[in-house]
């Protein structure tokens, strides 16, 4: 077991920065006539644990293995777990609301997560069997809070919603205790872009103002009544009160997209990228836990691209329009 | 023993041990982010070893201050007697190494770690990473100057 320690996780985490898929790499999966050609230029970065795919349409499986060497290296390295834990938690969120989802259609067997930062088993016994005794005190209450209002009938919309509440909670009140600045404001931006999207989405369903104060994520620093009252105005005067903010061009580029053709693809690219140069920009410390949180952030942006490349190519979408869908934030 | 004496050698202690754990910081930070690099790429031990020597320096520069005061006392020939007015001296002169020391090794440490980054990214710029670790050192080396000229030039009985 290396001693963990912020100098040793970055340097290790810079040499691993060189083996990240660069231009060239990508322009030559752009390219690729197959899928299975794509995957060969990914075995030649070393993805995944070298596992066979039995097709190409299995890239599910070895992204999901990327991810999870991710997570195993992190584990090792990490000198502080209770922040590089904060990472992990969309994960724990994500097998919550499948657990939750799949005990009201009385489902058993679901795909879970194994990048989370509680165990699925433990997830699981709490779910299913009520037996709190392996999760954190916030996974608990929130279980608690859930089986209380929505246990006589089954609300996904309000359970994910409050879970993804509770998530960040747990967050913000980690970073009080730990008191890193960074990543106070690296989730504060996290959760305005969140709200940002939450309104539009909102917009686009036609909902209430109650609906979307119930939705909206405490924690950021766009105010609430801002983005209630924007709900019954154009979309430009959103862009207006939003022009000094850092996230103005975010705004201003996703929300037209938003308006155009009624997607929110294009935003949440712009927001992902906004926060990953956000977190680029400062992970030059080499004892600080910027680096740490680019490399994770790298990873699965990296991830995604992939993803969106082999839907792409097994769709038999051609190049040009693959180009086009990465090139807003990608190239 | 003499208060005076006694002042002196206190001198000679915070020269050697307080510059000595600002280097021993140093070099730990640099060790672990060049563990960090080596372990997952080899071949750059040596460039990166370089670099971990150098917030080595304060923690010497503390010692030859110390070293030129135990001198000065002849405390290897039988003490000299020192007045509490020179010893306060001795102790003043200490200070500069001392405090310069201990400080600029850790933020030097901090530019070789970064330097050990740079290192892992772009091997062939190894000369430039030890460049920006080097000028910390320079007011390293002007501590060191003022304290032996301070401890040098001080009038002994």
């Amino acid at each position: 077991m290396p001693q963990a320690s912020y100098p040793y996780a970055i340097g290790r985490i810079r040499v691993l920065e060189n083996k990240l898929l660069n231009n060239d790499k990508v322009e030559r999966m752009i390219e690729a006539d197959t899928p299975a050609d794509v995957l060969k230029i990914l075995a030649e970065s070393e993805y995944g644990t070298g596992q066979e795919l039995a097709s190409a349409h299995d890239y599910e499986k070895l992204l999901a293995a990327e991810l999870r060497k991710v997570y195993d290296f992190i584990e090792e390295v990490t000198p502080d777990k209770e922040l590089t834990d904060l990472f992990w938690l969309q994960y724990d969120v994500h097998n919550l609301k499948v657990l939750l989802k799949a005990r009201a259609i009385g489902g058993g067997d679901e795909p879970l997560m194994d990048t989370g930062s509680i165990v699925s088993d433990s997830l699981k016994a709490a779910v299913y069997k009520g037996d709190h005794s392996d999760v954190p005190p916030f996974v608990s209450e929130v279980l608690r809070e859930i089986d209380e209002k929505y246990g006589e009938r089954f609300d996904p919309h309000r359970i994910e919603v409050a879970l993804d509440k509770a998530g960040y909670k747990h967050i913000f009140n980690v970073l009080r205790k730990k008191k890193n600045a960074f990543l106070q404001e690296f989730f504060q931006k996290r959760v305005d872009l969140i709200n940002i999207k939450m309104l539009l989405r909102v917009k686009g369903l036609g909902e209430d103002a109650g609906f979307l104060s119930s939705m909206l994520i405490p924690g950021g620093t766009i105010a609430d009544e801002l983005l209630i009252k924007a709900l019954d105005e154009p979309v430009d005067k959103l862009v207006y009160a939003l022009r000094d903010s850092e996230y103005a061009q975010v705004v201003a580029l996703g929300v037209r997209a938003f308006e155009r053709d009624g997607s929110l693809t294009v935003y949440e690219r712009l927001a992902d990228d906004f926060l990953l140069h956000f977190v680029k920009s400062r992970s030059f410390d080499p004892l600080g836990f910027e680096a740490i949180a680019g490399y994770i952030m790298a990873k699965e942006n990296e991830i995604k691209l992939v993803r969106l490349i082999m839907v792409g190519k097994i769709n038999n979408i051609s190049t040009d329009k693959i180009r086009e869908r990465l090139r807003d934030v990608y190239v | 023993m003499e208060l005076g004496q006694i002042l002196a050698l206190i001198g000679v202690a915070l020269s050697v041990f307080v510059a000595g754990i600002g280097s021993a910081r140093g070099v730990a930070i640099v060790g672990q982010a060049g563990a960090g690099v080596v372990s997952e790429d080899p071949d750059k031990f040596s460039q990166v070893l370089v670099l971990q020597a150098l917030p080595g320096t304060q923690g010497i520069y503390g010692f030859l201050i110390g070293f030129i005061i135990l001198i000065r006392l002849n405390v290897f020939g039988g003490m000299v007697s020192v007045s509490p007015q020179t010893g306060w001296l001795f102790l003043i002169g200490s200070l500069p190494i001392a405090i310069v020391g201990l400080i600029s090794a850790i933020l030097q440490a901090k530019v070789a770690a970064a330097g050990v980054g740079l290192i892992a990214k772009r091997p062939e710029e190894v000369g430039k990473a030890i460049t920006f670790a080097v000028i910390v050192e320079t007011y390293a080396v002007l501590a060191l100057l003022a304290s032996f000229l301070i401890v040098y030039f001080i009038p002994v009985a």
